[in-house]
């Protein structure tokens, strides 16, 4: 196998790229063009930024209020054990909150975390939910109806990503330098995350298969559909 | 190579990149003007370009290699960088931020030149090294090798992976460490050591003395 690794002679990099001269020193130190124009069309500046995240994050909850309203809640919520009802919605919640740290964390240099954390996270957070889901969840029972119980759940927790998707792709316009597609793929796995916690609260179905891919495959799909539509916006 | 480097050095002192980069703005006065930006005060753009502009043109230009372009993408990096300012960081370094924008103007550019090809693409031949002008005491044969030097690593920078010269070109020409490159590249700080590691060693192999006079 090709190794990819530098040869220990080449440890120290300063020393390696030392004797290899700038060739554009003389044109790069030239006089410079002025600016085409000082620009004009406004931009919104850091507080009107942040003030627009916050109002894309509320409108999101009230988005997923809505949903509850509409799909109504379900009707066992009084009966059934609630720690688990707390746990199906605790687990997507905290893989939301996860995603989110991950894509908002600006990082020494203002860049955000490295790539490769960052894909740490958007990949291991829905996985982590993965492995919780199937260990505390209880199996579901074997009937005829389970799968189109789990793809009605899927179009339903989709309706309720999508809002929270569309209101993220509007705040994070030209926010992110560097690793856009990672970040804008943390941004989806919270909308879709959003989307499995409201879920919870209206499908009755506790079984583990049907969490996990009626309810929280949705937080992967949203990554995916995140990074390639709104990954190409969110570039500065 | 040693040598040649004295001799580069000696006939063209600007070619070799001092360390400490005295010539450059402190990073922290473009930062704090860079933030002042970010904050809403659209005065302090006139002081962000003359200190951002002369970095950000060097670096787009060590990548493309073509002047007029380089110009053409710095102002594309301001006008984004307008727009986008809301989203710097407060007390974040500006100059990784801009050259991580510049890079992706470059990007772009790279891009529309495959989808388009009506757009310009990068023309080097129409910008080859103007005739440089050495110190009045620097020796003929000084000047010869200095000047056949900087257009072997012109020419092999030209040819290198655009991911190898990116590495190289932040490490060695613009004075990051190799974790600040690899958040400016995206990428991981192993990838860019060894992106970087490559594309010296085709310098180094170019550069050798048999081989250069070869090409």
């Amino acid at each position: 196998m090709k190794s990819h690794s530098p040869s220990p002679a080449i440890a120290d990099f300063a020393i390696a790229l030392a004797p290899i001269p700038d060739p554009f020193a003389r044109e790069g130190g030239e006089a410079l063009p002025g600016p085409a124009r000082r620009p004009l069309s406004p931009s919104p500046s850091r507080s009107r930024r942040r003030a627009l995240t916050i109002t894309a994050a509320c409108a999101a909850v009230l988005y997923e209020g809505a949903g509850l309203a509409f799909f109504k809640t379900r009707p066992d919520l009084g009966t059934t054990s609630l720690p688990l009802v707390a746990l199906e919605l605790a687990l997507p919640l905290g893989v939301g909150v996860v995603a989110l740290m991950a894509a908002a964390r600006k990082g020494r240099l203002g860049l955000g975390e490295p790539a490769v954390r960052l894909a740490a996270w958007v990949i291991g957070a829905p996985l982590a939910f993965a492995v919780a889901t199937l260990s505390f969840f209880p199996h579901d029972p074997s009937d005829a109806a389970f799968w189109s119980r789990t793809q009605t759940c899927v179009l339903v927790t989709a309706c309720l990503g999508a809002g929270p998707l569309v209101l993220a792709a509007l705040a994070v316009r030209n926010a992110f330098a560097a690793a856009a597609g990672w970040r804008t793929a943390a941004i989806g796995v919270v909308s879709g995350a959003l989307a499995a916690s409201t879920i919870a609260l209206v499908c009755p179905d506790g079984g583990a298969l049907h969490v996990l891919i009626g309810h929280g495959a949705m937080m992967m799909v949203m990554g995916l559909l995140a990074a390639g539509l709104i990954g190409r916006a969110a570039r500065i | 190579m040693s040598e040649l480097r004295e001799d580069v050095a000696r006939a063209y002192p600007a070619s070799i990149p001092d360390e400490s980069r005295p010539d450059a703005p402190p990073s922290d006065a473009l930062s704090s003007v860079m933030d002042r930006y970010a904050r809403g005060e659209d005065p302090a753009f006139d002081d962000l370009y003359r200190l951002g502009a002369p970095r950000v043109r060097g670096f787009l230009l060590r990548l493309c290699g073509d002047l007029a372009l380089a110009d053409d993408l710095m102002q594309e990096t301001f006008i984004r960088v307008h727009r986008a300012r809301g989203s710097f960081a407060m007390g974040a370094a500006a100059l990784p931020w801009m050259l991580a924008i510049a890079r992706n103007a470059l990007r772009d550019h790279a891009r529309r030149v495959q989808v388009r090809p009506g757009t310009r693409p990068v023309d080097r031949s129409a910008h080859e090294p103007a005739q440089r002008e050495a110190p009045p005491d620097a020796r003929g044969d000084e000047v010869l090798a200095g000047q056949e030097m900087l257009e072997v690593v012109r020419n092999v920078l030209h040819d290198l992976p655009s991911q190898q010269r990116e590495a190289f070109v932040l490490l060695r020409f613009e004075g990051m460490s190799v974790r600040e490159a690899a958040q400016v590249l995206g990428s991981t700080e192993g990838a860019v050591k060894v992106r970087a590691f490559r594309a010296s060693e085709a310098l180094r192999t170019a550069l050798a003395p048999g081989r250069r006079r070869a090409t």
